[in-house]
């Protein structure tokens, strides 16, 4: 293969905060749960997903040449790795926790459905706003601000779905509401992003290229700045609808495996 | 939720789908202006600010009188009719706009701004209206001795001020994207 | 069983004074006379929209033909398909669910009547406006979807469109109206026992197509809304030649247009998933499956409407990505297909009127479904997007799909609406007749549209093969005219002299059947008791009810 390919392949970055990160993140897992590990391949692929997406090629991609590449990884910091994450919890860790005051307190407030998905979708929009986004590619504390703010905020917006215990939840009815209106509020941001003048993070349009791969980029890929915006917000819109779509099936797919009481009634005579 | 709180949520939903779309057009001839007025060059944002205030401390009466409602303290229609002055006060602000628009010009087939402009705000309007027109039925009941708390009537009165918030949430929005952006 | 009304009694209209005299029915809020107004009404549209579409055929069943103007075709186009669409299937829809819904579960009438009535009114003045442009100057000739600019007023030569807008407000604000009355109804006013994963699907399955007409209605709205500035206040908002965009108005509306199209096929997959298991004589298979896919394809619908512009050039990126939504929504649809075929399997079939009418859905849907999927790859749907590929795809779902479904419904609740059954012999006449006419009318057309004919065009070039098709396509229509006479002579001689159904002529098993045909005004005297997704059913076989309620009685 030739040496642009290489280079990209190559282009891994074990940032040491990132290693830390993760390694930590497991052994906290680890040590929380105690041996309870049934749930623990979730948790580990939330890990896993979530270190590929920070430290290979996809990390680099993203921050310097392509829109699109960037929009991917923030697709799996924020549908893939919380849902993976939050399935990964145990029930029985969640309600030890949940039993300390402060916490379930904290647990109320931030895991209202209305405050959940507001944090969400704020979150989503603001980092798209230019002057926003453009700030995390000029600074490096920044963007690992935002990356933090990706995750913790959709953390807390998948919460009342797909938190372990049944009591924080929201039920069926509602929750299928949160995430269509979840869908439909990401398709609007991504509308306007497939649809909008090209240049509208300006550094996009004619990267820096440390690792030699623009011409592979431009020329073989077919990927202008144009068609490379266009392909960011098509990607928020359609797999990223999607994945609201899966939960929306995973929903009612415990919803009506889950088996139901008689309800009493009252003899007709 | 009872059935009248149901059916008020369900139609603010597509109320929101609906000025969603007004938005959308908005901002989209915002990005690709025609020719001819723009918000930046039309519109006074401090001055339906101020009217806006009215709009939105309506809210808060309405709130109170909610409040003044549920503890039967007997304020209630003072609230309402406070809430149905501040939301004609803004009502009129925007008519005020409106004919000063006209006035140079800027009539709503001058420019695409001016077209989303007038259909957005226009349409906002129009729901105000409706709404106070809703309080003043709720203000004329009680004020005749009518108006109860029994379940139905106390849940209408949520419908109407759940109606009522909605619109001045739109408002904060509205107001957002068509006077703040125009000036960022 | 004295829980259940086991009366055959009938209390036939005429017998029950609060609904004599035709004022009461001017006045009524009682769901099931609204629902028999919505009935009415679609079947008198259906005649306007139907003599639309013969004199369109007559037009076309000869190269070089002038028994129309141009401009006359483009009104009658335009005005068939906006009525077949709003005037006859999304109100005969709304009729058979305001009727049924209340009824299946087991309530005494919707959530709001007094809207219902509102709703229905409304919906109908919106048609007489749209009827009345015929007269005041001439139809909307932009086609039913009134593309930018051809919709503008540079282009058009009388008012029509406007009219068009104004009729569809009416419409769309009556219809959003009765899908949030119907959301109340269906989430408040269940009989206690009759939990959510209980009701019967055709009550589901309206739960769902009315939360996708709360969310895509508003969307036409806003569209009308500015085509109307840009019509009667002179206004651009869609005119390229001022800065306007032309292909705004066709994202938005398509972003209506496409949930559109599922919320005209949702009532019929509700329709038949109560027909085909009762002439089954079993179970619908995988209950949990065809309610999870629904909610898939209302969600699904909001993300394909591009499908209707890969010919505008919106990019190969884009394209492709839309290519691929379009072709995943093909999945949830033929997982129903699959657990309706699946419950015919090994069922003790009876064919009804109704269950021909069903079973033929399934064919003819699935035809309708394939030459849509064919739509998805790209390329073909450049070949053949607005030819009359398109529009043999469009009937096959829309009247094949829909229509069929509906008549398999109206020959199902007939007899509770009016307490007589639809007569047998002359319903299979009407079947047949429909069938071959159908098919003979459309299935040329999938032909027609790959040899090049497009679309809305009032004559077309004397070449090989192309009147032959089109003559074979005009007789089709003159058959389904001569089916309809049959419908409604089957319906005139049925009301005189048809059969007295009883309350459950059918044997079937949901809440509807266990009152009287028709009902009372108060719908039932007693509910029975519902512990699971089949009421009548388990009171007849306590010893074999549904593993539901054994599962509730812990067993």
């Amino acid at each position: 293969m030739n040496g642009a390919a290489q280079n990209l392949i190559y282009a891994w970055d074990f940032d040491p905060s990132i290693v830390i990160g993760c390694i930590a993140l497991l052994a906290a897992y680890a040590v929380a749960h105690r041996g309870d590990f049934a749930h623990a391949g979730w948790f580990v692929a939330g890990v896993v997903a979530m270190f590929l997406a920070l430290v290979s090629p996809l990390d680099p991609l993203s921050d310097t040449y392509l829109f699109s590449a960037h929009m991917l990884q923030h697709l799996i910091l924020v549908l893939i790795v919380p849902p993976l994450l939050l399935l990964g919890l145990s029930p029985r860790f969640v309600r030890a926790v949940l039993r300390v005051p402060a916490l379930a307190r904290i647990e109320r407030m931030l895991g209202n459905a209305v405050v959940a998905w507001t944090i969400g979708m704020a979150m989503l929009w603001l980092w798209h706003a230019p002057y926003l986004y453009n700030a995390t590619l000029a600074d490096e504390g920044v963007h690992i601000f935002e990356h933090v703010c990706f995750l913790v905020s959709a953390t807390i917006f998948w919460w009342p779905i797909l938190a372990p215990v049944e009591e924080v939840r929201l039920a069926p009815m509602p929750a299928i509401i949160y995430l269509v209106t979840g869908a439909l509020t990401n398709s609007i941001l991504a509308i306007l992003l497939t649809f909008a003048r090209p240049g509208l993070y300006p550094a996009y349009l004619s990267p820096d290229d440390p690792l030699k791969i623009l011409p592979m980029i431009r020329d073989s890929w077919g990927l202008t700045p144009a068609l490379d915006q266009q392909l960011g917000g098509l990607l928020m819109w359609v797999p990223g609808g999607m994945v609201f779509l899966g939960a929306i099936v995973w929903v009612i797919a415990r919803w009506y495996s889950t088996p139901e009481a008689t309800v009493r009634v009252a003899p007709a005579n | 939720m009872s059935k009248s709180k149901l059916a008020v949520v369900l139609f603010i939903l597509s109320e929101v789908v609906f000025f969603a779309l007004l938005i959308v057009a908005y901002v989209y001839f915002h990005a690709y202006p025609g020719e001819g007025p723009t918000a930046a060059n039309s519109l006074n944002a401090a001055r339906t600010g101020v009217f806006s205030i009215f709009l939105f401390a309506s809210s808060g009466t309405m709130a109170l009188a909610s409040r003044s409602y549920r503890v039967k303290s007997g304020a209630m229609l003072g609230w309402l009719i406070v809430t149905v002055v501040l939301g004609g006060i803004f009502l009129f602000g925007q008519a005020h706009e409106y004919m000063g628009l006209y006035a140079s010009g800027v009539t709503a087939n001058r420019s695409l701004f001016a077209t989303t402009f007038f259909t957005l705000t226009g349409f906002h309007g129009l729901h105000v209206a409706v709404g106070l027109l809703a309080i003043t039925v709720v203000a004329v009941l009680t004020a005749s001795g009518s108006f109860g708390a029994t379940e139905r009537e106390t849940e209408a009165f949520g419908s109407v001020e759940i109606y009522w918030h909605f619109v001045d949430a739109v408002w904060v929005v509205i107001f957002s994207i068509v006077y703040l952006w125009a000036f960022l | 069983m004295s829980d259940i009304v086991a009366t055959d009694r009938i209390a036939p209209l005429e017998e029950n004074p609060e609904r004599a005299g035709f004022l009461s029915w001017v006045a009524s809020v009682d769901h099931k006379q609204i629902g028999i107004m919505y009935l009415l009404s679609g079947l008198a549209f259906f005649g306007l929209g139907g003599l639309e579409a013969l004199i369109i055929r007559v037009q076309l069943a000869m190269p070089g033909n002038h028994v129309v103007t141009p401009d006359t075709f483009n009104q009658l186009f335009s005005m068939h398909g906006t009525t077949m669409i709003f005037l006859v299937i999304m109100p005969v829809m709304a009729g058979l669910t305001a009727y049924v819904i209340p009824l299946m579960i087991g309530a005494r009438d919707v959530a709001f009547p007094r809207l219902n009535a509102l709703s229905f009114w409304v919906q109908l003045f919106g048609g007489v406006l749209l009827y009345f442009s015929f007269i005041a100057g001439g139809a909307p000739n932009a086609g039913w979807f009134s593309y930018a600019p051809l919709s503008e007023p540079a282009f058009s030569f009388n008012n029509g469109v406007t009219y068009w807008v104004l009729g569809l407000l009416g419409i769309g604000i009556g219809t959003l109206a009765g899908a949030i009355n119907m959301i109340v109804t269906i989430l408040k006013l269940r009989v206690p026992g009759m939990t959510i994963r209980r009701v019967p699907l055709f009550v589901w399955m309206t739960l769902v197509n009315s939360f996708l007409m709360v969310l895509a209605l508003p969307v036409l709205n806003a569209s009308l809304v500015m085509l109307a500035a840009d019509r009667l206040l002179n206004a651009h908002i869609f005119t390229p030649a001022f800065g306007g965009s032309a292909i705004l108005w066709q994202h938005y509306f398509w972003g209506f247009g496409h949930p559109e199209v599922y919320i005209m096929i949702l009532p019929a997959f509700a329709i038949i998933s109560e027909v085909i298991p009762v002439f089954a004589g079993k179970p619908i298979y995988g209950y949990e499956f065809v309610a999870g896919s629904t909610v898939a394809i209302a969600f699904l619908s909001f993300a394909v409407w591009a499908h209707h512009m890969f010919a505008v050039g919106l990019g190969h990126l884009f394209d492709l990505f839309f290519g691929i939504s379009s072709m995943t929504i093909a999945v949830p649809t033929g997982i129903k297909i699959f657990n309706w075929t699946a419950t015919l399997y090994k069922g003790r079939i009876r064919f009804t009127t109704a269950m021909k009418f069903a079973v033929s859905f399934l064919l003819m849907f699935t035809i309708g479904g394939l030459s849509g999927v064919s739509f998805a790859v790209v390329p073909l749907d450049w070949q053949l997007t607005d030819t009359y590929y398109l529009v043999a795809h469009l009937h096959y779902v829309l009247f094949g799909g829909s229509v069929f479904a509906i008549l398999a419904g109206i020959y199902y609740w007939f007899p509770k609406m009016s307490g007589r059954l639809l007569n047998e012999h002359i319903g299979n006449w009407h079947f047949w007749l429909t069938f071959v006419g159908f098919n003979l009318t459309f299935l040329v057309q999938h032909l027609l549209g790959m040899m090049g004919m497009p679309r809305r065009v009032f004559t077309y070039p004397d070449w090989p093969g192309w009147m032959t098709l089109n003559m074979i396509s005009t007789i089709g229509a003159f058959v389904l005219l001569l089916s309809v006479i049959v419908f409604l002579w089957n319906i005139m001689v049925s009301l005189k002299t048809g059969e007295i159904a009883g309350d459950n002529p059918w044997d079937a098993w949901t809440l509807e059947w266990a009152t009287t045909s028709p009902p009372p005004p108060e719908n039932f005297d007693l509910v029975p008791p519902v512990h699971g997704r089949r009421p009548l059913w388990d009171l007849k076989h306590p010893d074999r009810a549904d593993e539901l309620v054994a599962a509730a009685a812990g067993k």
